[in-house]
């Protein structure tokens, strides 16, 4: 072959996997961009380094129970998600029709969120449809209030997260062997047994995995809060969006930003680091 | 079968159907207390499935199987005091060595104090003392297996089930593995009921051996019983080498066409003229020198090849008359060097044991 033909070399320094790096750097330098220019902000809104507005947000009863908001939903929405998740990734798991039943699955998403929540707006309002059937019924004298508060926020958002939830979880349940329960009902473990010391600790990785990512979506939800929330019990991705699109306060949006970050990260961090001494432990 | 020994496990007419499939058709038989019984079989002959019935796995289509007199079906798969050791397996990856021994005694929710004892003298009866830390993963093929062993004895079953352990290991490994089992079974004393597809494994670790075939058992015998007296064809050419030859019933015999010799046999109920197969194995085909003034008994034939195989030699040899292709089989003693000849020689042949099969 010749290697100086100048088509193959071309062609070669086309292929050479090393030219993946260039959108990878650009990909880490966009995003540190951003990250350091919020973070510069929001200790910087006059020019000089400054904490202000962190002990502001910190000491306003308003903001901390937004907080303290952002946290509670995001922390049920992820409980939830994984007691309607986990049975369905199991039955998945276990069905000839995977394949089918997975396309059920994820075929919401093939609709946008906004859409969706629309879609409960009618369900969930006050003369909506669930309201109105209840009153029909007799079930009910005055409508219960799952809208425009964190009833209607989280449910919003266990609809969006609840596969995401499932395919983390089916994921490793497909990858563990049958055999093992078998195993443990040859060794005497009633099937309550089997789930309790085997098939739920096995699955604990894509339960790690799933919470992770519900978590993390549901901290910095904007849509959801912001259509079946309102206004009034805000969490902090609605918070930002009114502090950039109605106050124009870029530095205290910069702020929350970082706050947000913070959270996150706190929340997932003892998922992570529990996971990764699960893996040294079974030497994956 | 002596009346004095136990049934511990009744299998009659068990069947089990998978949509049209017949994975199991009808078998039916008796485990006895304490004894090493192996179902022999190619894949695919049901005797996987018939274990898996046993577990509590599979249920039975038709039929029953009793467990020390009582109807198995009534019991939950996870009451049954049967244990089993998986083709795979099937160690829990989550857990050290002692908790997957421990594994069936915390299931009963027995003493801490006596969980710990116990599972330490299961690790000194597979000579594992010092590995109850170890993850399965730090374990060897070998160990791997003491564990799944220990974890199933430690629960003191009434019958371990063991669907072809060894089938991963390399032939050294598991020939030690053989020896180790068949040592663990008489220390324990327990009933081992053992699935494998290599008869020299079945032969070698046995009390009975069951040959499965197309889901039926075609019998049940010692290893010594199924290899000197096979009653069918499949039998005589899956467990050992044979001559499978084509005869007829004689009066006082079976005339051989193959061979074109009779050859003085106990024929039992068969009619005369009956047609039937006759299985001689190698080792009781005889080599002479060649005589050309023929003695009654012997036939004629050529040596075809010569395959040395340490402690015995193989030939084969094409009979002079027929055609037809004989293997022979010697142990390399003294004096039998000098039957062994040459490709090409002729020799005279001479007939041991031989058995009558049914079709």
């Amino acid at each position: 072959m010749n290697h100086d033909d100048p088509t193959l070399r071309i062609t070669r320094l086309f292929t050479d996997r090393r030219l993946l790096a260039i959108p990878m750097l650009l990909m880490i330098a966009i995003f540190l961009y951003g990250f350091v220019r919020i973070g510069f902000e929001s200790f910087t809104p006059k020019g000089e380094f400054t904490l202000d507005l962190y002990t502001e947000f910190l000491s306003e009863p308003v903001y901390v129970r937004v907080l303290v908001r952002t946290v509670w939903v995001a922390v049920v929405t992820t409980c939830l998600c994984l007691l309607l998740g986990y049975p369905v990734a199991m039955l998945l798991a276990r069905s000839r029709h995977r394949d089918l039943l997975l396309i059920l699955l994820i075929s919401p998403w093939l609709v946008s969120v906004v859409v969706r929540t629309f879609g409960w707006m009618i369900l969930l309002g006050n003369r909506g449809a669930i309201n109105l059937a209840l009153k029909d019924l007799g079930l009910i004298e005055t409508p219960i209030k799952m809208m425009f508060n964190a009833t209607g926020v989280i449910i919003g958002l266990v609809h969006v997260l609840v596969p995401l939830m499932v395919i983390c979880v089916l994921s490793v349940l497909i990858q563990a062997e049958k055999q093992l329960e078998e195993a443990a009902t040859s060794l005497g473990a009633s099937p309550v047994q089997t789930f309790a010391r085997v098939i739920w600790p096995l699955s604990l990785p894509g339960v790690y995995l799933g919470a992770s990512l519900t978590l993390l979506t549901s901290t910095g939800a904007i849509v959801t809060p912001l259509l079946l929330g309102g206004l009034r019990d805000g969490m902090l991705g609605t918070q930002i969006y009114q502090e950039i699109f109605s106050m124009f306060n870029f530095p205290r949006a910069a702020a929350l930003a970082i706050i947000l970050l913070v959270i996150s990260f706190l929340l997932v961090l003892p998922l992570l680091a529990h996971e990764s001494r699960m893996r040294r432990k079974r030497g994956l | 079968m002596n009346t004095s020994t136990r049934q511990l496990l009744q299998i009659s007419d068990a069947h089990k159907h998978y949509g049209t499939v017949e994975a199991v058709r009808g078998i039916s038989l008796d485990v006895t207390e304490g004894e090493f019984l192996t179902f022999l079989g190619p894949s695919g002959c049901g005797k996987t499935t018939m274990l898996r019935m046993i577990a509590g796995f599979e249920a039975l289509t038709r039929g029953e199987i009793l467990l020390d007199g009582r109807p198995i079906s009534q019991i939950e798969p996870y009451r049954r005091p049967v244990g089993m050791v998986f083709q795979n397996l099937a160690l829990f990856p989550h857990l050290d060595v002692f908790e997957n021994i421990a594994f069936g005694l915390r299931v009963r929710r027995e003493a801490e104090a006596h969980i710990s004892k116990q599972v330490r003298s299961a690790l000194e009866l597979v000579d594992l003392a010092e590995y109850g830390k170890r993850f399965i993963h730090q374990l060897s093929g070998g160990q791997k297996q003491r564990v799944a062993l220990a974890r199933a004895l430690v629960l003191a079953p009434r019958i371990l089930l063991l669907d072809e352990p060894l089938g991963a290991m390399d032939l050294k490994l598991r020939r030690q593995l053989q020896a180790e089992l068949k040592d663990l079974q008489r220390r324990t004393g327990t009933t081992f009921l053992f699935v494998t597809h290599d008869q020299e494994e079945a032969m070698a670790m046995s009390d009975r051996i069951a040959v499965f075939r197309h889901g039926l058992i075609d019998q049940v015998g010692t290893p010594m019983d199924v290899y000197a007296r096979p009653v069918t064809r499949f039998v005589a050419d899956f467990v050992g080498d044979t001559n499978l030859l084509e005869g007829r019933i004689v009066i006082g015999g079976i005339e051989i066409a193959d061979l074109g010799l009779k050859l003085p046999a106990a024929t039992g109920s068969r009619a005369i003229g009956q047609q039937v197969a006759v299985s001689i194995r190698p080792e009781q085909v005889f080599l002479c020198a060649h005589d050309s003034s023929r003695v009654g008994g012997e036939v004629c034939a050529q040596v075809v090849s010569v395959e040395y195989a340490g402690m015995y030699v193989k030939l084969r040899l094409r009979h002079s008359g027929t055609g037809k292709e004989i293997k022979a089989c010697f142990a390399l003693g003294e004096g039998s060097m000098a039957a062994v000849s040459n490709e090409n020689d002729l020799v005279s042949l001479r007939f041991g044991a031989h058995a009558l099969l049914d079709q």
